[in-house]
């Protein structure tokens, strides 16, 4: 592609899309790099730490409640709760419904 | 090169053409189409409800044997249903119309986990397809193994990896799907390949990651099956002068091996996707609502910030289309009017979701209906 010059617009088009296709060097404002949170669950220590998936806090359930179980049960958000795959699959049996039944849900202690 | 460009001028065809069909079914399909359904969900822990249609109401409920589901797949008649559980250690076989769980499946032992990520099911009902992944344990470390394609037969319990083509890779969540006559697995990434089922040799592929033309981005579509073999979704591609991602509706037939798109517009914030039972209505969602009118090919109602925060990622059409359920995520399933987007009213489900509901047909309730396995 080094020997061939784009001659009008549509050629330029191809162009810029071959240069997006290899990820070429683009300024921080025109596609931000996304965040950096840490993976895992228990990485850091604090309760009720979580950010959405652009690395704040807009896309959140809200109640945060709601939320619980699929940081629970799958595992894979770097949410503070505990695990259930491994070591607390009883954690929140008791507990149908986190944002009206949160008192039922057990203590743990790493 | 050649199979790309009928691609593209089937889809522009489908596009610009207003009297291209989108979508026709068989007369049995649309007959179920139209009758209320049941909705098939599971609230948590254990628990999965059968939700009626008609009276808005919780009609029945049956008890997984070890707790949460992870994934649900049904065989095609939706008498079986086929859930992800044991901490993604086992798959339970649920009758849906006895309201039981009749076998079950588990691969792990002591020294060494197996996990299912994934799964789908011949339509028999016998045999099932398992995206696997396997966790040594030593006396000191945990040996973590590739991830593995499996086939388990449910007659002889017997389980055998499954030789996958160097293009297909078991990854992590599972992506296959059988086609309803069972001789095809479809494995959906950047584009959908067709593999025998016998020889598991690629037979054909779908290509979505190219450009439609040239300069435009690759079509990505997030498709959910509507009907047998045909799968509908959102998709997205950059308009190459406007400088835009743009976004519409894709209709994928695996079945005649045909792909269908019309655009919309520029972006929206919608992800899911919704067809009203008699294919005139769609609905895109969940940040922001669009209602397409899928015969003239254009958005004719929409509602910005419809869900605020982390959105649901449920939506089904009711049989008569006037309702539009909305759940997914939390404890509630969400009544909207499909005229004007109006919420008529909040319905407690019983329990968080960790099943989405899955519209079935009332028949896979009547356990006199077809039965396999």
């Amino acid at each position: 592609m080094r020997h061939l010059k784009a001659r009008n617009k549509k050629a330029e088009a191809v162009f810029d899309w071959l240069e997006d296709e290899d990820g070429d060097v683009a300024a921080l404002q025109q596609s931000p790099p996304p965040p950096h949170y840490p993976a895992g669950c228990t990485t850091v220590f604090s309760p009720g730490w979580e950010v959405d998936s652009a690395g704040g806090t807009a896309g959140l359930c809200q109640p945060v409640e709601r939320d619980l179980y699929d940081c629970y049960k799958t595992c894979y958000w770097p949410a503070q709760v505990p695990d259930y795959l491994n070591n607390h699959p009883d954690w929140a049996k008791k507990c149908a419904s986190a944002t009206q039944d949160w008192r039922k849900i057990d203590l743990v202690f790493p | 090169m050649n199979a790309l460009v009928a691609l593209a001028v089937a889809t522009l065809c489908g596009a610009l053409s207003p009297s291209a069909s989108f979508g026709q079914a068989s007369p049995k399909l649309e007959e179920r189409r139209r009758e209320p359904g049941i909705f098939f969900m599971g609230v948590w822990p254990d628990r999965i409800l059968y939700f009626d249609e008609k009276t808005d109401s919780v009609v029945g409920e049956l008890r997984l044997r070890h707790g949460v589901a992870n994934r649900t797949v049904f065989t095609p008649d939706y008498r079986w249903g086929f859930l992800i559980t044991d901490r993604m250690e086992s798959v339970e076989v649920v009758d849906v119309a006895k309201r039981q769980v009749v076998d079950e499946l588990k691969l792990s032992t002591e020294a060494r986990k197996v996990r299912f990520f994934g799964l789908a099911i011949e339509p028999s009902g016998r045999r099932i397809y398992l995206n696997a992944r396997a966790v040594r344990l030593e006396i000191d470390r945990f040996i973590d193994e590739k991830p593995e394609f499996l086939i388990y037969d449910r007659d002889t319990k017997a389980t055998k990896p499954v030789p996958l083509p160097k293009e297909i890779k078991p990854e992590f969540w599972g992506s296959a799907q059988v086609s309803p006559d069972g001789k095809s697995l479809w494995f959906f990434g950047r584009d959908v390949y067709v593999v025998s089922s016998e020889t598991y040799q690629i037979q054909d592929k779908i290509v979505l990651s190219k450009p439609l033309l040239a300069g435009y981005g690759p079509l990505q579509v997030g498709p959910r099956q509507v009907e047998p073999g045909v799968f509908y979704g959102i998709y997205r591609t950059t308009d190459p002068y406007l400088k835009k991602p743009m976004y519409g509706v894709a209709r994928l037939d695996l079945v005649k091996k045909e792909v269908e798109t019309f655009e919309l517009g520029p972006n929206a914030r919608v992800g899911q996707f919704a067809l009203s039972p008699d294919r005139k209505r769609g609905y895109g969602g969940l940040n922001d609502l669009v209602v397409v009118d899928m015969e003239q090919k254009k958005v004719i109602l929409r509602k910005e910030r419809f869900e605020q925060g982390r959105t649901n990622n449920s939506m089904i059409v009711s049989a008569d289309g006037k309702k539009l359920y909305v759940s997914g995520v939390g404890d509630s399933i969400y009544v909207y009017d499909t005229a004007t987007l109006a919420r008529l009213k909040t319905i407690f489900a019983g329990g968080d979701f960790m099943v989405s509901p899955i519209r079935i047909p009332r028949s896979a309730l009547d356990p006199s209906s077809v039965s396999n396995p």
